[in-house]
């Protein structure tokens, strides 16, 4: 763990912002109980449930601590046996820190609102041409054997074939996958991926680069209720109305009784932040909307998200190695080289052919989810800061 | 209508043989990939007893038929039985209009955006849906005012001429309530009954409404007003509109009855148009149960025009609400400054 650090005696412990976080939460957890216990209420007893994870790992941790420092106390008694038990007694102290402080990192970082939804992921051809083309081939590809292997069912919803240069091109894939929690997995292939290899239709035995571009959704269910729960309580996602431009996609004409027309594309841009969201899932206009709407307000919420994450993290640049951000190329499939390398955890694949087969993505999918769990800690631990700095600059 | 460019019909057709049956008349790729997936989807879900190898070439065969006839022309929403409208579903099938995204459209604005407007009415609103046709308007409000929780219920009576649009609107009553998307107490709170809104003579008209929503529901009100709102979505397109405006696929399919009024018989005037047959009939059997507010569907910024001043010469004040496509499409009027002023805040 990167936050975790050895003190003077080899011995590790958290990062002192983040158990300051996890107190607070630790806290608040014990508060909300505290008034459960008088009056019953069905929201707070769901923080409360979002929050136990963090008081029992905190728990944990803090009797570990404890234990450790009380053996090392122990280990230099001047009676042998009992200082030869106690230095017996530290290394399995040691382990339970470390299970405990993962464990204590992994429950602060907030799972994806999103998480166990199916997913809807999207392939197009960025910069390259017709490259480009048969590259989003190939990755349409490397996905369908992975989900293969996974036993995960595909709808193909769009594919547009690009062959004007000759191969296998296409110019668009759009699928879902219907396997409830993909969208965990595969939140994380979203970006630009950027191939370099001498393309099947080049004469001249040029390398090129070319990228392409995946982007990957949650599909929303069917039932009402489902999707509203993600974005409601989350502040970053509240949204003025005022804000929202909502389009009916409909051809002109006279309308009403004169024509009827099964389109129900609802197309919803949010103003200040410029992000369009467009939607023809199901025959219903009311449903397009409110599923539109969801989405818009995830992506506002993911925006500012970002913002605040970076300038959080700007306020201790040099300290941190950020990864690239997110609109950067996240991986590149490198031919010639034989090798595919995920820019995020600098992972390096050597067995080309085989991962464009879907061998040896999921690992490299479970690099990258440490990765992120790892990156969301030092963002959280930024803002944390950031948010101390801000106290302490008021209280001056 | 342009004929299709051929490069479109061979991208549709390497993408699925059945696309090109469907692009006839979506006239755009993404709208029939979707139609193609509403169908499968429709197609896939129907229950059946047949063993698996056997059921899926049944299926299939079912989805190809249900093409061929959508490439006749034939409405998707007859083909799969149903049309969401709002937070119900509404039955489709020959003999009754399609529920419009428009109407949709003005049921909730009228509904749900001004939830409080219609809430502060307090007591049961009693809700009057004229030429309901399959019951979409009526349906819809029901869940709406359901949904807002008004303590007192609410009453809809929904009124028309065709047998067999008020049979589907009854259909659609117990669909609802069966998928959830009604309380059981729209039994009861929704009726539909059968009524001539062009007959010379409205006394019928008058007592069957009446005893409907008088019926336990007197107490509490100024004694005179029958009920508290009319909606309507009558016949609004001429004979000549017809063979023009109008698109292939409603002409062939849908009922003439509910599109294009009947003449009638003694020309109102000099610029009595037969389209507008509808709009004075409902604006008296309005004055006579002492509605305070009114909303109309017109089929257009003319329609609208004439159907406005026609109400403001009988003393109502009015305003019109546009649609999403920004064309003209209700009137809207109240009575003074009553209780239902506020429907000229919207547009």
């Amino acid at each position: 763990m990167a936050s975790a650090r050895p003190d003077q005696n080899g011995d590790f412990y958290l990062a002192d912002s983040l158990l300051k976080r996890a107190r607070q939460l630790s806290a608040e957890h014990d508060a909300i109980e505290a008034q459960l216990q008088e009056d019953f209420e069905a929201k707070k007893a769901a923080r409360s449930g979002q929050l136990r994870p963090v008081s029992e790992a905190l728990k944990q941790y803090d009797s570990a601590v404890e234990n450790l420092k009380e053996l090392r106390v122990l280990a230099n008694d001047p009676d042998p046996t009992l200082a030869s038990m106690a230095a017996d007694d530290i290394p399995e102290t040691i382990d339970a820190i470390r299970s405990s402080s993962a464990a204590l990192t992994t429950s602060l970082v907030p799972r994806n609102q999103f998480a166990a939804c199916p997913s809807i992921i999207e392939i197009r051809p960025g910069t390259g041409g017709g490259e480009a083309a048969l590259f989003t081939n190939d990755l349409y590809k490397m996905y369908i054997s992975l989900f293969g292997t996974l036993r995960w069912s595909t709808t193909l919803i769009s594919y547009q074939t690009y062959n004007e240069i000759g191969g296998e091109g296409c110019s668009e894939v759009i699928m879902t996958v219907n396997a409830p929690e993909s969208y965990e997995l595969l939140r994380l292939e979203s970006g630009v991926h950027r191939v370099q290899r001498v393309p099947e239709t080049e004469t001249k035995g040029r390398t090129h680069t070319s990228t392409v571009s995946v982007m990957v959704l949650p599909k929303l269910g069917e039932d009402e209720g489902e999707f509203e729960h993600g974005t409601d309580d989350d502040p970053l996602a509240q949204i003025d109305m005022k804000d929202v431009k909502v389009d009916v996609l409909r051809a002109s004409g006279a309308g009403g009784q004169h024509v009827n027309r099964t389109e129900s594309a609802v197309r919803m841009t949010h103003l200040p932040t410029g992000i369009v969201v467009s939607m023809q899932d199901t025959r219903s206009q009311h449903k397009n909307r409110a599923r539109a709407l969801t989405i818009l307000k995830a992506k506002v919420a993911e925006k500012r998200r970002k913002a605040q994450e970076e300038e959080a993290l700007s306020m201790r640049r040099g300290v941190l190695r950020v990864g690239a951000g997110r609109s950067d190329k996240i991986r590149t499939y490198n031919y010639t080289q034989n090798r595919v390398t995920d820019h995020r955890s600098g992972e390096s694949n050597h067995n080309l052919p085989a991962f464009m087969k879907g061998d040896g993505l999921s690992e490299m999918v479970k690099g990258v989810k440490e990765w992120d769990v790892q990156r969301s800690v030092e963002v959280m631990v930024a803002i944390q800061e950031m948010e101390d700095e801000k106290k302490r600059k008021e209280g001056r | 209508m342009p004929r299709l460019p051929p490069s479109l019909v061979t991208l549709a057709r390497s993408q699925h043989s059945l696309l090109p049956l469907l692009l006839r008349q979506t006239r755009s790729l993404p709208l029939a990939r979707s139609e193609l997936r509403w169908l499968r989807e429709y197609v896939f879900q129907l229950p059946s007893s047949i063993s698996s190898p056997a059921l899926h070439r049944a299926r299939r065969h079912h989805l190809k038929r249900l093409c061929y006839h959508r490439s006749l022309g034939a409405p998707l929403q007859y083909l799969l039985k149903t049309q969401p409208f709002g937070t119900v579903e509404i039955l489709c099938g020959k003999g009754a209009l399609i529920p419009r995204p428009e109407t949709e459209g003005t049921v909730v604005k009228l509904f749900q955006t001004r939830r409080n407007g219609v809430a502060q009415e307090g007591y049961g609103l009693r809700v009057l849906d004229l030429c309901t046709g399959p019951g979409s308007i009526a349906l819809l409000a029901a869940s709406l005012l359901h949904d807002s929780g008004s303590p007192s219920g609410y009453r809809v009576l929904g009124v028309d001429i065709s047998d067999r649009a008020l049979r589907l609107a009854q259909q659609s009553l117990t669909y609802n309530i069966a998928n959830g998307a009604l309380p059981p107490a729209a039994r009861q709170n929704v009726g539909f009954t059968k009524l001539d809104l062009l007959a010379t003579d409205h006394s019928a008209a008058l007592s069957t409404i009446a005893s409907f929503f008088n019926h336990d529901f007197t107490s509490g009100r100024e004694p005179e007003s029958v009920v508290d709102i009319i909606i309507a979505n009558p016949p609004y397109i001429s004979p000549q509109g017809y063979w023009k405006d109008t698109s292939r696929s409603v002409r062939l399919y849908e009922p003439e009855l509910a599109l294009v009024p009947p003449p009638l018989p003694k020309p109102h005037g000099s610029d009595y148009l037969q389209e507008d047959s509808f709009y004075p009939a409902i604006e008296s059997l309005a004055t006579k149960l002492r509605a305070p507010g009114l909303v109309l569907e017109t089929g257009g910024n003319d329609q609208s025009a004439r159907v406005q001043h026609m109400l403001a010469q009988r003393n109502w004040e009015t305003s019109i609400w546009t649609d999403f496509a920004g064309i003209h499409r209700n009137v809207v009027a109240w009575r003074g400054n009553g209780s239902w002023s506020w429907l000229g805040s919207l547009s």
